[in-house]
């Protein structure tokens, strides 16, 4: 049963994470960039790392998800191609 | 059909080099074996005894490798003045009120910050007892202060005490390493009395739960200054630009 929700979990992030570096949006790629930073917390804990799961938690999906919305505000939104 | 073309001389050198890196990589992580790993795990684990912290990682961080947690906390110092520095210069003095977020953003921050500081303290006070500790709860008090901004940009930290806080936090904290210095003749000497029979109480484990407590303050007030600069930055260039 764990392997099976770690398999998941490890699927999930990758499929994510390809999301993220896809997506045209760059609003949705930091959300997608935030699911990374989710799962990455649900194995740190299932391997027994709770203190870097807390880590990640707070920080990755917390504050950096905050910092670079505030910066997106004032670049734009859509990625362009050079 | 040119193969020279297709395939420039640069590239197929490049990507050997980066399969022979490649391979040699593979062929160094084939040797490590398993037990190589559990090794380190074990000898600090033996060690965790002489702490008397009930969390191992909490006695790494602040007994084993403290010297880093220094080089951190020197780290974040120097991050937040050059934060400080680049935002205060380009601050604009503007009279002009932002507009507040809807009632229940506002409501909600205001119901929520108790609530998220509360738990910021829990994980710093229990840091030697729990997974947590200065780092991560410093840093959920500063997502509290980041939920007050952004639904209220017109609020103001007192930037005095945040000031006196940190600094006399930092101060401490090198003082305590100082005077380790002196009694145990090691750096970060655990000199205050940590009877092993303690183990898991919340005065326990010497200086430990001292200097993460240090750390945590320090952390939250520069974590919260940053986010303050970042936020009214945002909200300054939009109002008083335009």
């Amino acid at each position: 049963m764990i392997g099976l929700i770690i398999l998941f979990t490890f699927l999930a992030v990758i499929a994510v994470a390809l999301g993220a570096i896809l997506s045209k949006d760059i609003t949705q790629s930091v959300m997608l960039f935030m699911g990374v930073g989710l799962g990455s917390v649900v194995l740190f804990f299932i391997f027994q790392a709770p203190d870097v799961a807390l880590t990640e938690a707070v920080i990755g999906t917390g504050l950096s998800t905050a910092v670079f919305l505030l910066g997106i505000r004032h670049t734009s939104q859509e990625e362009v191609e050079s | 059909m040119n193969l020279k073309k297709v395939l420039p001389l640069k590239h197929i050198v490049l990507s050997l080099l980066s399969s022979a890196l490649l391979l040699s990589v593979v062929g160094i992580l084939m040797q490590v074996k398993t037990d190589m790993f559990k090794n380190v795990g074990a000898i600090y684990l033996n060690l965790n005894m002489q702490t008397a912290a009930a969390n191992a990682v909490t006695s790494v961080v602040t007994f084993f490798r403290g010297i880093d947690t220094v080089g951190e906390v020197t780290v974040l110092f120097l991050a937040t003045s050059g934060v400080a520095l680049m935002l205060s210069a380009t601050q604009r003095t503007c009279d002009k009120v932002v507009k507040q977020e809807s009632f229940v953003l506002n409501a909600g921050s205001k119901l929520l910050l108790s609530v998220i500081i509360l738990f910021g303290v829990y994980v710093i006070i229990h840091g030697h007892l729990s997974p947590g500790g200065g780092f991560q709860g410093g840093v959920v008090i500063a997502t509290a202060f980041l939920l007050l901004f952004l639904a209220n940009p017109n609020m103001k930290l007192s930037h005095g005490i945040l000031t006196l806080g940190e600094s006399l936090s930092g101060a401490t904290y090198v003082l305590v390493v100082i005077i380790g210095l002196f009694k145990m003749n090691i750096l970060l000497g655990n000199f205050l009395p940590h009877p092993i029979g303690e183990i898991g109480e919340l005065i326990s484990g010497g200086i430990i739960p001292v200097v993460y407590i240090l750390v945590g303050i320090k952390v939250g007030s520069e974590m919260s200054v940053i986010v303050e600069y970042f936020v009214k930055e945002d909200y300054y260039k939009e109002v008083c630009d335009a």
